[in-house]
């Protein structure tokens, strides 16, 4: 059942929450060992929670739109009582959150029902999720592969069907690429949209929170709860929430699919050419500069995050995942003119990306440059060339959250063999509405789905 | 019937996805999904904008000739109501994109072994003032 399917199903009386947590976590308990998506495991919570929704509904209280819906939260979002380890060891010495991130508290208030915590790459910096202290997540439709990162555990968790929505952070596609790898549907808002209360931070000037989800409408109602002003959050934007609504429907939009630097090749190209196709699309749009935006990006990324960390870089480096910490300390090295050119450059390139959106509703690219790699693989062929694979898997998401955009991740699956691969609808900033109608007639005409991994289905 | 069979929750949100799966399939004038939506039976109806099709012969032959331009449209107040397991209706209005001409759509769906049909349908174009659900 999907997300959307079990909140009414529970409503309705069909199935107690109790039961819907139970199924989940019995899932958890066979299947987890197997993908590594849960670093902890929240049961006692969970049954605490869903025994809530069934009295309020036996009280005939509204239990909320996502009632009795089993999620789990990349282990970076404050879930009260454990430590938010944010894929480090460091952190996991910290004493246990105080209270729930604000996501964390929004779902709950919907009715939803928590899991537990979701691995990850150290401290968000990374697209492959083999974490150096608590194993890589693996994905479920080819265990010997990569679930994608950072969100890893966000994507696996989806695909073997271990929760019904999942939460993650995207700073230069940490949502976008393990939704294509693991092939699920994924959001990044509009940077400022949703309150990042209680999630660690990465890249303060990037960051961005968002959900994962099997179908369209389940990511709806995910996003939909998620949205209310959060007065602790100085980052988000003083905009009231846009609610999508139960019901997504499909309408015409004025799509292109995005040319040169992100054509692609192999199955990504013919994913992005399909979804184009589907959408309509029949002109090609050129993105100004994006490998200078992705430049900038980098050096954003590699600044802020080694500033954030530089304390503990300097005090006990040998604690950090060796695959975070030489970059890390890269990053605290930077000159800072560098650092203040690459913000110029990024308010530039988004000043001359603005009127690509008076023509165009919806661009299209694909979300990564290739499906699910082997774990442990170094380096990827792109164009000929043999460049290495953990910097290039976000090679073409960086540029585009680098201006704050919106992005829908869509799956195919079984766009290369057996592995899906997913396509990035990307909008205006604040035209989240657009990317959900995309998606849902992307999804009405059946090219893009999310169904669980073949050995995960029963 | 009572209220209580009214808008069932589960029964509506497969009208609606089955609703949604045929405007998909109307932006991309996918002529044999179309067909496929309405129930393949002699006394299926659809009073279209300039013609009036009885039965399934009819309107399939309809689809398959029909004029693939100004077909994307947008919708507004679009209501799906369901009565009991088995029926719904479906009514909606539009704005056609391109000549921006404005109309309503309503359709009874059943639930029929082969599943979600719709049994009878009648679209019309009248002008009046679009006030679009979406942001500009």
């Amino acid at each position: 059942m999907t997300a959307a399917e079990i909140a009414i199903a529970v409503k309705s009386g069909k199935i107690s929450a109790r039961e819907a947590a139970k199924t989940a976590l019995a899932r958890i308990a066979a299947h987890n060992g197997a993908v590594n998506a849960f670093t902890d495991v929240t049961s006692e919570r969970a049954r605490a929670e869903a025994d809530a929704i069934d009295a309020a509904i036996a009280r005939r209280e509204d239990p909320g739109p996502l009632a009795g819906v089993p999620y789990a939260a990349k282990n970076l979002f404050d879930l009260a009582g454990l430590a938010t380890r944010a894929g480090s060891l460091i952190e996991r010495a910290t004493p246990p959150a105080a209270a729930d991130a604000f996501l964390v508290a929004q779902l709950r208030r919907a009715g939803a029902i928590c899991l537990g915590a979701l691995n990850m790459d150290e401290y968000a910096y990374g697209f492959t999720t083999e974490n150096f202290h608590d194993g890589p997540a693996r994905n479920p439709h080819d265990l010997s592969r990569i679930a994608g990162g950072s969100s890893g555990g966000s994507g696996a968790a989806l695909a073997a069907g271990l929760a019904s929505l999942t939460l993650g952070t995207d700073t230069n596609g940490s949502i976008r690429v393990p939704a294509s790898l693991c092939g699920v549907f994924g959001l990044k808002p509009t940077f400022g949209r949703l309150s990042r209360s209680g999630a660690f931070p990465f890249v303060a000037s990037i960051d961005c929170v968002g959900p994962f989800a099997r179908d369209v409408a389940s990511l709806a109602a995910a996003y939909d709860a998620m949205a209310g002003r959060d007065p602790a959050d100085p980052a988000q934007a003083p905009r009231a929430a846009e609610p999508i609504g139960p019901l997504p429907l499909p309408r015409p939009l004025r799509a292109a699919r995005l040319g040169g630097y992100f054509a692609g090749e192999g199955p990504a190209r013919a994913a992005a050419d399909r979804v184009a196709a589907a959408l309509g699309a029949t002109e090609e749009a050129a993105f100004p500069d994006p490998a200078a935006a992705r430049a900038a990006a980098f050096l954003i990324t590699a600044s802020e995050g080694g500033s954030l960390h530089l304390p503990d870089l300097r005090a006990r480096a040998a604690d950090f995942d060796p695959n975070t910490r030489d970059r890390l300390l890269a990053g605290a090295l930077l000159p800072a003119s560098w650092v203040h050119h690459a913000q110029s450059v990024r308010r530039d390139i988004a000043r001359r990306a603005a009127p690509l959106f008076a023509r165009f509703d919806i661009l299209i690219a694909p979300a990564t440059p290739a499906a699910a790699t082997p774990i442990g693989q170094q380096t990827i062929a792109l164009g000929g060339e043999t460049v290495p694979l953990r910097p290039n898997l976000g090679i073409f998401t960086q540029p585009i959250s680098c201006l704050g955009l919106p992005v829908l991740a869509v799956p195919l699956p079984e766009a290369d063999g057996a592995l899906p691969i997913g396509v990035q609808l990307i909008a205006a900033p604040w035209r989240e509405d657009l990317l959900f109608a995309a998606a849902s007639a992307l999804e009405a005409i059946g090219l893009c789905r999310a169904p669980l991994a073949p050995a995960f289905a029963q | 019937m009572s209220a209580a069979h009214i808008n069932e929750a589960d029964v509506r949100a497969e009208v609606a996805a089955a609703f949604a799966a045929y405007e998909a399939a109307l932006l991309v004038n996918d002529s044999v999904r179309l067909t496929g939506f309405f129930w393949n039976d002699p006394r299926a109806i659809r009073y279209g904008l300039a013609e009036n099709l009885h039965g399934a012969a009819e309107i399939a032959a309809f689809r398959a000739a029909r004029p693939g331009d100004d077909l994307a449209r947008e919708l507004a107040h679009t209501t799906i109501t369901t009565f009991g397991r088995d029926f719904a209706t479906a009514c909606t209005l539009f704005r056609r994109r391109e000549s921006g001409r404005t109309g309503r759509q309503m359709q009874c769906w059943a639930r029929l072994p082969e599943g979600w049909r719709i049994v009878a349908a009648h679209v019309s174009f009248l002008d009046f003032p679009w006030d679009s659900p979406w942001p500009a």
